[in-house]
């Protein structure tokens, strides 16, 4: 058996392999900061560290302490097993010491991390004199432990959907709760960006004012991975101050990190070999030599797919339990923490999990990660890789790019993925839908008082649109609620739209629930003998009941896909800000209306043309913020309106991918349209616009940051291998329409001249 | 377009030709709701305001259904105590409780939902004298919640229909909204809670309408349905639409006085009086045995069981059998079960209690073989499964093979795997027979015929 450092020397010295390799960029090691344990924490406490063998702390974790113990609002930035949960464990519990009346609330985006991040806190409290009690509190908790979480839980674990639809309205029953609590733990900030985050501000807007009532004001602790603006997202959700901690003060060993990109196998097309099958051999060739290592995929599917194949190549004797396994949603939780143990006592070799195992669950500290695919996010990828590291001996880290533009980009242009994070996770509490939505659940919490502002808003306008919707009542200067529905249940937190097309397979003998779009993507991705590819396997869609928002499908197996003609008209209604030197520039609210007339059906691989059909469905309509360029004649000298056309087309395919490395969006919620001539403003024009109604925030964002965003598609587009512009670049038109990679290029050179 | 509306409207709003919804409320602010009920309603001064209240006196003597309300009167505590299963009950003072009933603004609880109707019930002398808190406007909801307050901190008693779950909790979130201490009774009584102890085998339903329907001689012509009532309130306060509130408060004053006599009704039947029904008889048996009063419990039993109704009959006669086998009267239990054995039920109990007996008491493993065969071909051809405990198909599959085990260890083969006629009478072993005191197994060969012959399902 090899060590990973002679391993890593073999891979060094082979050809085949280094060619494939854009980066081997070796993090140093460092040895960390430390600090000794503060005085002011409870001596009961700093005992139970003593015992578990911690005599000091980082340096960042006791900047934490101090900072919370402060009083300040805190937002701590560490990487992956950098002690984090001691932030705010150690200030949070000694303060419960002194006073067991205090309360806190801990949030965590999902139920697996809440379950583990309680077993931590009991045993940090089991052996303390003051009993502390804590509980998660989530849709799985027991109702009959219920009434005496509400009553004496110390610290309750939960998730911001619980909150919002099980807590808050229900109130007066945690009125121990609220009248003493004294911390907020929120961790995984970063995850709440976009539509999600946009809800969870109005939330955390809703909980503020219930603790106001009950005469508490608590601080916030929150924690995130790296990005751009921490500070900034975490006053965007609290709407106070924060003290930014992000001095990382943990030790760590050497990282060696690979951007692998698989070998071109169609040029033109720019496919390259499946990262999937270039991760069964690397993941292979460290298993064989048994080093510790988990794979990271897109999909459930992909999970299943690579644990066959590595199987395949470390075969088991009979009766002899694989070595290997797979992780994902939809295991059983026996299953999971079987799996999770086994990592961490290292009886278990390689694992093989979707995103599920990305967050804080102690798995122990590997030697290998390999991600097959970009995650989608920077700091998605530093997680996942962070699953490998260890105090001492070097890691490995391997990143294996798809075609995809995206992946492309970052194999190609490490600097981004080394350098300082340029992501920046957006969120725009005042999204005018989700805050009405969430005025109505603030206002059947408590009533509003004439002229009481929601966080730091002024709703005056909102509550007198819900009382001409009746469903608010205003009396001797109150808003009160006045209508017979709950309005928390209504609302889900993760969805996009309050409406969305509920897709069922209809292939068994019982009909079963695989996924759900968004309404205004339904006609595009749902329509009738539309394909609908989910988990790999592909289905048609028998039926489509618009008005009942549901899709009926059965699984196919055919040779092609289908791609609907979108015509997408969109008319700006409002401006919120404007510049026009040469190129003209705004941002503001835009009306869209987008009809489905046809579809196509293209073959895989050869991409002919196979057939057509027609889409009879109502078109949809939505208004939420763009932002928008225009081009003057002038600047386009010498551009033939072809060429402006096809480079236009070029950056609608391109710029929403790139984007993403910026705003940390999902590519499917920012997209884009373009005119030769705009309806609105008569010029050449490019619209990125919110994929939801009201707007997440993007467009502001896009509209002072443009120009890194052009850099980075100038760059997508010359590090592209392509000649005219393939899928993972611009995009391609084939059949004879123009090349687009040089006059989406020319466009770039104009904008960011 | 759309904003040259917007300020079009404007214009007029300001001229005042166009109201909002906000100054249509502020003008019904001054409202009528005095004149609703003439001579019935009237204003009290509360440290919190001013509130309206209506109220009603029912002489003793006034029929609701067909009793009167002056039987509760009658009703004592040693009587209640069983069906409530609470034997705090036993002081129980009719005159001392207060009864409670609301509407609201919404079924579906939190904190935004408003009791705008609290009706309340008790009897003073010589009559039964019924108020109803009405909210005019939202802001008048702490006076009326203080004036509640203290009326209800003076009954040590609360009964309630569902007021458990639904109108306490409710009324609590509000007081504890409006800064005010709970309303925490000594004893609450909810009468959903007895009724479905009750009547859970005679009735579908136990709700309130179903109840006055088969018990108390009730039927409301007129009524409205509590889905609606949300909307009438609404109607009010947005409108000053006044025509279907009186149906809501002629709703509140049924509700209440039907609780009046639903409460006789229950205390009788406590009492062991007024039993229309072989499941009352079942049920106070068991309330019988789990309050420890066993012969009393298995002299309602007995009763219930003999009575003609099949399925009924059967429950009660498992429950009796029961009751004997904890008191280790096994002869009397094993005849009982044989009985039901023998009348071809398709409940499975009796057949495994009997299995159950031969193998570790008798240790007859033939009859238990039998038995839980026959019990499995049943479980086969049932509807629904059951999914645990002993009755379910797993377990059954697990006796059979340990009874097929200790058979084979007894030398007992079982040729043809039990395919062949059994001997049912063989089945019986001599001891229990002459154990038996009294009652030899009544068994006639004709019903017995059709339990040979039969294919096990899977032996």
């Amino acid at each position: 058996m090899k060590e990973l450092a002679e391993f890593l020397k073999e891979w060094r010295e082979d050809p085949a392999f280094m060619k494939n390799v854009t980066r081997w960029e070796v993090i140093p090691e460092s040895e960390g900061r430390f600090t000794p344990i503060p005085e002011y924490l409870d001596p009961s406490l700093v005992k139970a560290l003593n015992e578990r063998g911690i005599d000091q702390l980082y340096s960042h974790q006791a900047e934490a302490i101090e900072a919370v113990t402060a009083g300040e609002n805190t937002v701590i930035v560490t990487p992956t097993a950098s002690g984090k949960t001691l932030c705010y464990n150690l200030p949070v519990v000694s303060s419960m010491i002194k006073d067991p009346t205090s309360r806190a609330l801990y949030l965590f985006p999902t139920k697996a991390l809440s379950q583990d991040q309680v077993a931590e806190l009991r045993d940090l409290t089991a052996g303390l004199e003051t009993a502390l009690t804590t509980y998660t509190y989530d849709g799985d908790t027991e109702p009959g432990l219920r009434q005496l979480i509400r009553r004496s839980g110390h610290i309750v674990v939960t998730n911001p959907d619980m909150l919002h639809s099980g807590i808050l309205p229900h109130h007066t029953r945690w009125t121990q709760l609220f009248h003493n609590l004294k911390f907020i733990v929120i961790d995984e900030m970063h995850q709440y960006r976009g539509v999600f985050g946009c809800h969870v501000a109005n939330v955390i807007r809703r909980l503020k004012r219930i603790c106001n009532f009950y005469g508490s004001d608590p601080r916030f602790i929150l924690c995130s991975a790296t990005i751009a603006n921490p500070g900034e997202l975490a006053e965007i959700l609290i709407e106070d101050q924060v003290k930014v901690i992000a001095e990382n003060g943990s030790p760590r060993a050497e990282k060696h990190f690979i951007l692998y990109n698989p070998p071109l196998v169609n040029p033109d097309l720019g496919i390259r070999r499946s990262s999937l099958l270039e991760t069964r051999q690397l993941a292979g060739a460290l298993l064989a030599e048994n080093i510790q290592t988990i794979v990271f995929t897109r999909s459930r599917i992909a999970v299943e797919v690579l644990l066959t194949y590595l199987r395949q190549l470390k075969k088991t004797r009979p009766g002899e339990e694989s070595a290997i396994r797979g992780y994902r949603g939809g295991y059983l939780p026996h299953e999971r923490r079987a799996i999770e143990s086994g990592l961490r006592s290292g009886i278990i070799r390689g694992v093989v999990c979707t995103n599920a195992l990305e967050l804080g669950i102690d798995i122990g500290d590997l030697e290998a990660s390999i991600m097959t695919g970009y995650p989608g996010t920077i700091a998605s990828a530093w997680q996942q890789a962070g699953r490998a590291g260890r105090r001492s001996g070097e890691s490995l880290a391997v990143l294996v790019a798809n075609s995809e533009p995206l992946n492309q980009f970052i194999v190609t242009n490490p600097d981004y993925f080394f350098g300082r994070s340029p992501e920046r996770a957006v969120a725009d509490p005042d999204n005018p839908v989700i805050l009405t939505n969430h005025v109505r659940c603030a206002a059947f919490e408590l009533p509003f008082r004439d002229s009481a502002p929601f966080g730091k808003i002024d709703v005056t306008e909102v509550l007198n649109f819900l009382v001409e919707d009746n469903a608010l009542y205003f009396s001797d200067g109150c808003y009160h609620w006045m209508d017979d529905t709950y309005p928390a249940e209504e609302i889900s937190l993760r969805s996009a739209a309050r409406e969305n097309v509920v897709i069922t397979d209809i292939n068994g003998p019982t009909p079963k629930t695989i996924g759900e779009v968004d309404r205004f993507s339904a006609p595009m991705l749902v329509h009738e003998e539309a394909i609908y590819i989910h988990g790999g396997r592909q289905y048609q869609v028998e039926r489509l009941d618009f008005d009942e928002k549901k899709a009926f499908v059965r699984q196919v197996d055919v040779d092609y896909f289908t791609d609907a003609n979108l015509n997408v008209n969109l008319k700006e209604l409002d401006i919120f800000a404007e510049s026009s030197d040469d190129l003209y520039c705004a941002y503001g609210d835009v009306h869209l209306n987008a009809l489905v007339s046809m579809f196509k059906k293209i073959r895989f691989n050869t991409h002919e043309n196979v057939g057509s059909g027609p889409v009879k469905l109502p078109d949809t309509e939505m208004t939420t913020t763009a932002f928008w360029l225009g081009f003057s004649a002038a600047m386009l000298e010498g551009m033939s309106p072809a060429e402006v056309q096809s480079g236009l087309l070029g950056l609608v395919n391109l710029v929403p991918q790139v984007a993403s490395l910026f705003l940390m969006n999902d590519p499917r919620d920012l997209r884009a349209v373009s005119y030769v001539k705009s309806p609105s403003n008569g010029l050449p024009t490019l619209y990125l616009y919110d994929n939801f109604p009201g707007g997440v925030g993007y467009s502001a964002i896009l509209f002072s940051d443009y120009r890194n965003i052009f850099k980075a598609a100038r760059e997508a587009i010359i590090s592209c291998r392509c000649y005219e512009g393939c899928p993972s670049c611009v995009g391609t038109m084939g059949n004879g329409h123009e090349a687009q990679k040089k006059p989406a290029l020319r466009l770039i050179e104009v904008i960011l001249r | 377009m759309k904003r040259d509306i917007k300020s079009r409207l404007e214009l007029f709003r300001v001229s005042g030709e166009l109201k909002s919804g906000r100054q249509l409320a502020e003008e019904l602010e001054h409202d009528q709701s005095d004149h609703l009920f003439p001579g019935e309603g009237r204003e009290a001064e509360t440290a919190f305001g001013r509130c309206y209240m209506r109220e009603l006196k029912f002489p003793l003597e006034h029929r609701h259904g067909d009793r009167m309300l002056g039987g509760i009167l009658h009703c004592c505590g040693s009587n209640l105590a069983l069906p409530t299963r609470n034997s705090n009950l036993e002081s129980f003072d009719p005159c001392k409780a207060l009864f409670l009933d609301i509407e609201t603004t919404g079924l579906a609880g939190g904190t935004g939902t408003w009791a705008f109707l609290i009706g309340v019930g008790r009897v003073e002398q010589d009559f039964f004298l019924l108020r109803q808190y009405f909210l005019r406007r939202p802001a008048e909801e702490r006076a009326i919640l203080n004036h509640f307050s203290s009326l209800a901190a003076a009954f040590p008693t609360l009964i309630t229909f569902n007021g458990k779950l639904f109108d306490l909790p409710l009324i609590q979130t509000r007081q504890l909204l409006s800064g005010f201490k709970q309303t925490e009774p000594d004893l609450h009584l909810d009468l959903l809670h007895c009724a479905r102890l009750l009547w859970k085998n005679r009735l579908q339903s136990r709700s309130l309408r179903s109840l006055e329907e088969s018990l108390l001689g009730l039927s409301r012509y007129d009524d409205i349905s509590g889905a609606e009532i949300p909307t009438v309130y609404f109607d009010f306060l947005r409108r000053g639409k006044t025509d279907q509130l009186k149906i809501v408060f002629r709703h509140n004053v049924l509700d209440i006085l039907s609780m009046v006599t639903l409460l006789e009704r229950i205390a009788l039947l406590g009492g062991g009086n007024c039993i229309e029904h072989p499941a009352e008889a079942l049920a106070l048996g068991r309330l019988c045995l789990s309050a420890g009063r066993t012969a009393e419990g298995l002299s309602y039993l007995k009763k219930a069981a003999t009575k003609n109704s099949a399925s009924l009959s059967v429950e009660a006669s498992l429950e009796l059998a029961r009751c004997l086998k904890r008191e280790g009267s096994w002869p009397e239990a094993v005849s009982i079960w044989q009985q039901i054995v023998a009348n071809e039920t398709a409940n499975l109990t009796a057949y495994v209690e009997l299995a159950k007996f031969y193998e570790h008491r008798a240790r007859d493993y033939r009859p238990a073989f039998e038995l839980t065969t026959r019990a499995l071909e049943l479980s086969g051809k049932a509807r629904n499964q059951i999914s645990g405990g002993e009755l379910s198909q797993v377990a059954l599959h697990h006796r059979l093979k340990r009874l097929k085990s200790k058979l084979r260890k007894t030398g007992d083969q079982i040729t043809g795997s039990a395919l062949d006629p059994v001997d049912f009478n063989r089945a019986l072993p001599a001891k229990v027979i002459t154990n038996s005191s009294s009652s030899a197994p009544e068994l006639s060969s004709g019903r017995l015929s059709g339990l040979n012959g039969e294919p096990a399902a899977d032996a």
